[in-house]
Formats: C-alpha cells, sequence, structure tokens
C-alpha cells in the first residue's frame, strides 16, 4: 500500500519535474489564447452588432419620423399610407427590427386617434402579417413567438382561436403567459374566465406579469377572483389571485381559509394569512388567534400577527399584550405583537398608555424603538 | 400692436415624445424652450420669461414633483401653469402632482389634439 503510494507521488513529482511540466505549461498557454481569443471576438462581434444597428436607427429615425409627422400629424391620414416613399427594404432583418422598435416607440408616446393611425402605419408596414405567420409557424421558439404576441397585442390585432387556443395550451410556460397577456390587452375583462382557467406552471415572475397586465387594463369590476383559489394550484398562481384580490379589495375569508387550513406551513397559507391582513378580515380576528396558537413556525406566527393588527377590532388586545409581555419568546414575535397593539388604536389606547408608563429596561427599549415615529419612516 | 408669442418651457427627457410636442405646439405658433433634464429646466425658469411649463415625471437630476415644488417657491415664474405629462397613471402620482402645484395632468400616452386643447385652455392661442 505505502510502496503504491510512493509510486504515485514519484509519478507526479517526475512530471512537475521532468518532462511533463513543459507540455502541462505549453496546454495550458494554448487553452488560455483560445479563451481570450474567444472572449474578444465575442466581444467585438456584440459592438458590432451594436454599431450597426445604431447606424441603422440614425439612418431611418429621421425619415419615418418625417413620414409620421407629414401622414399622420399634419394630414391626419389614417390608413392607406404612401409606405413606398419610405424606401426601406423591410425584407432586410436589420431594417425591419429598427422600424419595429421604432414605431413601438412612437405606438407608446401617441394616442388618441393618431395612436390608432400609428397602428394602421404598423400593419400597412406587413408587421401585423408577419406577426401572424411567426405565430402560426415557430410556436416552438419562444422569443419568435412572445415578441410577435407582444405586437399583435399591442396593435390590438385578432389571432384565430384555433391559433391562440393552441398557444395557451403550449408546454413552454412563457408562451402560454404571453397567450394569457394578449388576451387581457385585447380582451380586457371578457378574457378573465379564459386566461385565468388555463393557468398551471407559471413561476412567481410570470404571475407578477400578468397581474400588472391585468392591473395596468384599467379594470375596475366587481370580477371574483377568489372563484380560482384552489388548494391543488401551485403558489404563484395562487398568489397571482390572491395579489388581484387585495389590489381589487376583493374579501372572500373563507376561501382563504381554506388554503391556510391546508397546509398551515405552506408558502400559499402564509400569503393568505397576509392577504387576510390586507383585506381587513375582521371576522377573522379570533379564527387568526387561535391559530396562532395551533402553528409552530415563526413565519407563520409573525404573519399572524401582523395580519392581527391589520384586522383587529380590539378583540385580541389582551392576546397581544400577554405575548408581548411573555419574556421568554424570541424578541421578533413581541415586537410584532406590540406593533399590532399599536396598529389596533384606538381599542388599544388605554392599555398602550399603561405599558409605556410600566415598561421598564429591554421592554421600554422595546416600546420606545418601535413608537419613533423615523423606526416607521424607514 | 405688436403681439409677443406665448412662450412654453417643455421638459422632457424622451427624445419622442420631445419632437413630438416640438412639432405640434410649434405648428400651433407656440415659441418653446427645450429642456432634457430637472437642471436645465430649472436654470430656464430663472432666466427666460415663460408662460406655461410642461413637463415629464421621470427625469434625470430632479423629478417632475421637485421641478413644480422648486418653481413654486422660487422669485421668478413662479405663477406660471404646469403640466404634467406622465406614464404614472396611479392615483398617488397624480394627487401628488396637483399638492405640490401642478395645473393640470396628462396621462401617456399623449394625444396631440388634447395637448393642444389643454394648453389652449392655460394660456390660449398663441
Amino acid at each position: 500500500m505505502l510502496s503504491t503510494l510512493g509510486y504515485i507521488i514519484h509519478d507526479i513529482r517526475a512530471f512537475f519535474e521532468g518532462n511533463g511540466w513543459p507540455v502541462f505549461v505549453i496546454v495550458a498557454l494554448v487553452l488560455s489564447v483560445f479563451f481570450w481569443t474567444a472572449c474578444l471576438i465575442g466581444i467585438a462581434f456584440f459592438y458590432y452588432r451594436d454599431y450597426r444597428y445604431r447606424r441603422a436607427y440614425s439612418r431611418i429615425y429621421p425619415a419615418l419620423r418625417d413620414f409620421i409627422y407629414e401622414y399622420i400629424l399634419v394630414e391626419n391620414r389614417t390608413s392607406h399610407f404612401p409606405v413606398d416613399k419610405l424606401g426601406l427594404d423591410l425584407d432586410n432583418k436589420l431594417v425591419s427590427k429598427v422600424v419595429r422598435h421604432i414605431l413601438h416607440d412612437f405606438i407608446f408616446t401617441i394616442g388618441g386617434e393618431k395612436g390608432q393611425s400609428m397602428r394602421h402605419l404598423f400593419n400597412e408596414l406587413g408587421f401585423d402579417k408577419e406577426s401572424q405567420y411567426e405565430i402560426r409557424h415557430s410556436a416552438t421558439n419562444i422569443v419568435t413567438t412572445v415578441r410577435s404576441l407582444a405586437n399583435l397585442a399591442l396593435m390590438k390585432v385578432s389571432i384565430q382561436d384555433t391559433i391562440l387556443d393552441r398557444l395557451q395550451k403550449s408546454p413552454q410556460a412563457e408562451i402560454r403567459v404571453a397567450a394569457s397577456k394578449y388576451l387581457l390587452q385585447v380582451e380586457g375583462e371578457q378574457a378573465f374566465d379564459k386566461v385565468f382557467d388555463g393557468l398551471y406552471g407559471i413561476s412567481q415572475l410570470h404571475a407578477l406579469d400578468i397581474f400588472q397586465t391585468v392591473v395596468q387594463g384599467n379594470y375596475y369590476g366587481d370580477y371574483a377572483f377568489s372563484q380560482w383559489l384552489e388548494v391543488s394550484k401551485s403558489f404563484a398562481v395562487n398568489s397571482l389571485f390572491m395579489d388581484l384580490m387585495v389590489y381589487y379589495q376583493e374579501l372572500n375569508e373563507a376561501q382563504l381559509w381554506t388554503l391556510i387550513t391546508a397546509d398551515k406551513e405552506s408558502k400559499t397559507a402564509l400569503k393568505a394569512i397576509n392577504s387576510l391582513g390586507k383585506l381587513l378580515a375582521k371576522d377573522s380576528e379570533e379564527r387568526l388567534q387561535a391559530l396562532y396558537t395551533e402553528e409552530s413556525s415563526l413565519a407563520a406566527k409573525l404573519e399572524i400577527l401582523k395580519a392581527l393588527g391589520r384586522v383587529g377590532q380590539g378583540k385580541s388586545i389582551d392576546f397581544l399584550n400577554g405575548l408581548f409581555m411573555d419574556a421568554n419568546l424570541p424578541l421578533s414575535l413581541r415586537k410584532h405583537a406590540y406593533r399590532s397593539l399599536v396598529a389596533q388604536k384606538p381599542y388599544s389606547s388605554a392599555l398602550l398608555r399603561k405599558i409605556e408608563e410600566q415598561v421598564d429596561g429591554e421592554e421600554r427599549k422595546l416600546v420606545r424603538s418601535i413608537n419613533h415615529p423615523m423606526v416607521h419612516y424607514i | 400692436m405688436w403681439d409677443k408669442k406665448k412662450r412654453i418651457l417643455v421638459v422632457e427627457d424622451n427624445e419622442i415624445l420631445l419632437g413630438i410636442m416640438q412639432f405640434v405646439l410649434s405648428r400651433e405658433g407656440y415659441d418653446l424652450l427645450l429642456a432634457k433634464s430637472g437642471k436645465e429646466a430649472l436654470s430656464l425658469v430663472s432666466d427666460e420669461s415663460i408662460d406655461l411649463i410642461i413637463t415629464d415625471l421621470a427625469l434625470p437630476f430632479a423629478n417632475g414633483f421637485e421641478i413644480i415644488d422648486r418653481i413654486r417657491k422660487s422669485n421668478t415664474n413662479n405663477q406660471v401653469p404646469v403640466i404634467i405629462i406622465s406614464g404614472y397613471r396611479d392615483d398617488n402620482s397624480i394627487v401628488e402632482g396637483f399638492e405640490v402645484g401642478a395645473n393640470d395632468y396628462i396621462k401617456k400616452p399623449i394625444s396631440p389634439s388634447e395637448l393642444i386643447s389643454r394648453v389652449r385652455l392655460r394660456i390660449g392661442h398663441a
């Protein structure tokens, strides 16, 4: 055994001290040269592409801008634009990309009837057909399909139901989300059922994206987002519906409690407790107190205390006071118990005065810190 | 008698929107001063005579709220009407805009004809 180890050590020493070392160095040098060359080529390629784009942009922008000013702002044309006068080779991918970007910027900037005319110009340049073609023929290419759906949504161009259904059932979450966003942007609240029914396998970022699309659609109705909450659904999906419930102040305590009781330790349950607080579910005050005693995780207890501060109508004052006074509890729990007492003013005003007069030592520091206006400000 | 053109200060960092406003308002006969940042805008407000200010909210160096607040507290042009043009569509931004002293609030994307009417409402024809 020892002799084998000795041979190995000898071989390694022979490699570094003998002929092996120069070979090793040469290989390392060659690899290093390859690596840095590849990096430089990559950087040069990136800068070259950027340079070509900027050069094309600076050439196309003035022509397109003057065209828009002349025909849309001055002549008030709404369709049949003399696009040939632009003299642009839209079959060239770079030109097409630049024109599309410039038109997007104009469409985002100009609203009203002129904005509508801008959309017609976009369509007359053939971009709607290009996007329609792309979503039909490259549904597996995520980037192209997502971009095309975004373009069509911006132009409010309708897509065949069969194609849209296929995109909504795509195995790629990005495509499904883009199709949902398209529906929400084009059809508004009419698409709620269709979109929410087909939501699955999305990430939290996707959920946020859909939330923003709904909110930016200027919807102000009384749609029941809570009907889509389900224990079997993922956190991201349920989280989206809870965010929408909070945003539109749709209180459905029963549905939220179903999520909480299904799995008290889950992220979904924490979010549901948080939503109860934000929705000021005052009928849940006593039930939240009971849940606190059943819970074992610190995160859940903290969420319950925060929610009690928001929903509290004075029924949980003694309970919160008991927690604050319990020196054996972690500081974070005591702090949130006191914060929730402060949030329950005026029900807790008399008790808070009494606490401030009586406490000393660590408790006094805690009370002063929570009551300090700068602490809340930060 | 020779009538002086009404002068509007447009504060906007978006090249496209600035160009559109310049084109639309110049065609209406207004005299324009253009600024792409809060700093430029404040220096123009202190040096020039202005009839109306149109400002964005998200600007480099000083945002739209700060610009309006400083104009209202300054010695020159502190009574000039101010129109905010912003992509912020939330109630808080609109309320804060009026609280710092704006006279009107237009949400992006803007309609050129609506912009002209609102300008005319504040300062009349050029």
